[in-house]
């Protein structure tokens, strides 16, 4: 048997050699970085409360690029909690109206959304850290409560400018786990690039060898049973496919890589995935 | 003494390329056809040194060294023009995603401009610049007009290219509900003075969708033509007769999707 050829990278033309100093000029809104930086900042200040400290794990699009180094940018901040136990409003209102989070949040965020198993703070005014002034950035944040976690979180090191903390996050197994259910359920470009970076550039073998167990348990209950996973993959990533050639909802740092790149990597998830969801 | 005055004394030249670039940051921080050899343009792009925003079209530091962000540059390129579409979304808050397209209304036809990742498209709506819901928003020391929240919202509905995905945009209602930015009163008032079957038809079914109403004001413009509308730009793989659009995936699938 052959073994598969990896897909050929696209050779790059004299054009698109002299075009892309200029396009990488000004990678992203400067407010991004800022931004980015200020999610870790809140990380932090969540971590420091006595009852939200212990119990929660962060996640998402933000700790992918502060601790993976992914290049696509973030505006919100997900946590999970460990132990599958709510978090109360009062505690995450308490957390960030401490003298050290004045100097992060304008003030306490007043549109919350209480679900049964989430609580949403979809707008948290910040103050921008390179912009004089009074100038302020919108992010937003979200704890679910849902289904506890498989694995223990991991501490990571955040670089926040000059100094670096250490916050609980979910290892990255369970992370891919989770965006392998996103994936399925979202089927965004952004979705297929995080699987793809996961893949690329997080992911060790032994994670690979657990993945498949992971991605059982985080499907079991979250997707219909009579799915077939497979097929419903290939349907996700179609559209995934014409949305991420578009460049739909994608804003990275770096260049994106091509399709057939983040195929190559869809399509090893793929083959962890059961038939149907137990 | 200062390097000025010993270069006017002529006892030091400056480079060209620096001379330019000292020409170029005090006519800044956008420059229309800048009056250099296009090889010091060059070269200074490719130091990434200023930024090409289009032909003829360049954006360069201001004298602290900053950068302009996109909707400034907008502004400072078609001031009379509104920043609207998805792009305006995000300014508001609606989404925790940043929008890579952007889009201006304007009178008069423009090309597109390139920012690094992020492009910004002009839409020539003449008689719209001048109706528009919009406010003044200070950005980068720019005065920017931005349209309102259900203008930005009704605008991305019908330019799908300048919007995002239907997912995204039902997460943008619900925000927008929740947050109250959005309301469905005023999105109904706005979508009746437009009074675009496509509108409404999309409207209708993202409001259905978030709010589980079946606006009968909306339905009845959506069913003012037999035509059928495309939801989203994606591949149609499914329809909506009750609102006559073409969609990329089913109802549930598009709930599911956007609660995800």
């Amino acid at each position: 048997m052959t073994p598969k050829k990896r897909p050929r990278r696209e050779t790059p033309t004299l054009t698109s050699v002299r075009a892309r100093p200029a396009q990488q000029l000004v990678r992203v809104d400067p407010a991004d970085e800022d931004r980015a930086v200020i999610l870790g900042q809140l990380a932090e200040l969540l971590v420091a409360h006595a009852r939200i400290g212990q119990r929660i794990a962060f996640k998402g699009g933000a700790i992918m690029h502060l601790v993976d180094g992914s290049a696509r940018l973030s505006r919100d901040l997900d946590g999970s909690v460990v132990a599958g136990r709510p978090v109360r409003r009062v505690w995450v209102e308490q957390a960030l109206s401490t003298p050290a989070a004045r100097r992060v949040v304008v003030s306490v965020p007043r549109i919350v959304n209480e679900n049964p198993s989430s609580l949403v703070f979809p707008v948290v005014t910040c103050r921008s850290l390179s912009r004089r002034g009074q100038a302020t950035l919108g992010v937003s944040f979200s704890i679910n409560w849902d289904d506890p976690l498989l694995d223990p979180p991991m501490m990571a090191t955040v670089e926040l400018g000059s100094r670096a903390v250490q916050i609980p996050v979910l290892t990255a197994r369970e992370r891919a786990a989770e965006k392998v259910r996103t994936f399925l359920t979202r089927g965004q470009a952004r979705d297929a690039y995080d699987l793809h970076h996961f893949g690329a550039h997080t992911l060790i073998a032994t994670d690979r060898r657990r993945l498949p167990q992971l991605i059982s348990r985080k499907l079991a209950g979250h997707v219909p049973d009579h799915w077939d996973l497979r097929a419903r993959w290939d349907e996700q990533t179609d559209l995934a496919r014409e949305a991420y050639e578009r460049g739909e909802g994608l804003v990275l740092l770096r260049p994106r890589p091509p399709w057939n790149e983040v195929l190559h990597e869809l399509q090893r998830f793929r083959t962890c995935l059961p038939r149907r969801a137990a | 003494m200062s390097i000025d005055i010993l270069q006017k004394l002529g006892l030091v030249r400056l480079p060209t390329v620096d001379q330019a670039m000292a020409w170029l940051i005090e006519h800044g921080p956008v420059v229309a056809d800048p009056p250099f050899p296009n090889w010091v343009l060059r070269q200074l792009v490719r130091t990434q040194r200023v930024a090409r925003l289009r032909r003829g079209l360049y954006l360069v530091p201001r004298p602290d060294g900053t950068m302009l962000q996109l909707p400034a540059v907008a502004a400072l390129v078609m001031p009379e023009g509104y920043l609207s579409f998805y792009g305006a979304l995000t300014l508001y808050g609606l989404t925790d995603q940043d929008a890579a397209h952007w889009g201006m209304v304007t009178r008069a036809r423009q090309r597109p401009l390139r920012y690094g990742p992020l492009t910004l498209e002009f839409v020539t709506w003449p008689a719209r610049v001048r109706s528009a819901k919009t406010r003044q928003r200070t950005i980068d020391g720019v005065s920017v007009r931005l349209a309102t929240p259900v203008q930005a919202f009704c605008d991305a509905l019908e330019q799908p290219r300048l919007g995002a995905s239907f997912p995204e945009m039902l997460r943008v209602l619900r925000t927008g509900l929740a947050t109250r930015a959005l309301t469905a009163s005023a999105l109904r008032a706005h979508a009746r003075a437009v009074n675009s079957p496509a509108l409404a038809r999309r409207l209708g079914l993202l409001l259905e969708l978030a709010t589980t109403n079946v606006d009968q004001e909306l339905a009845a413009i959506a069913r003012r033509s037999h035509a059928w509308t495309s939801g989203d730009r994606l591949q149609e793989r499914a329809s909506d007769s009750r609102w006559r659009v073409r969609l990329s995936r089913s109802r549930d699938d598009l709930t599911r999707a956007a609660t995800s």
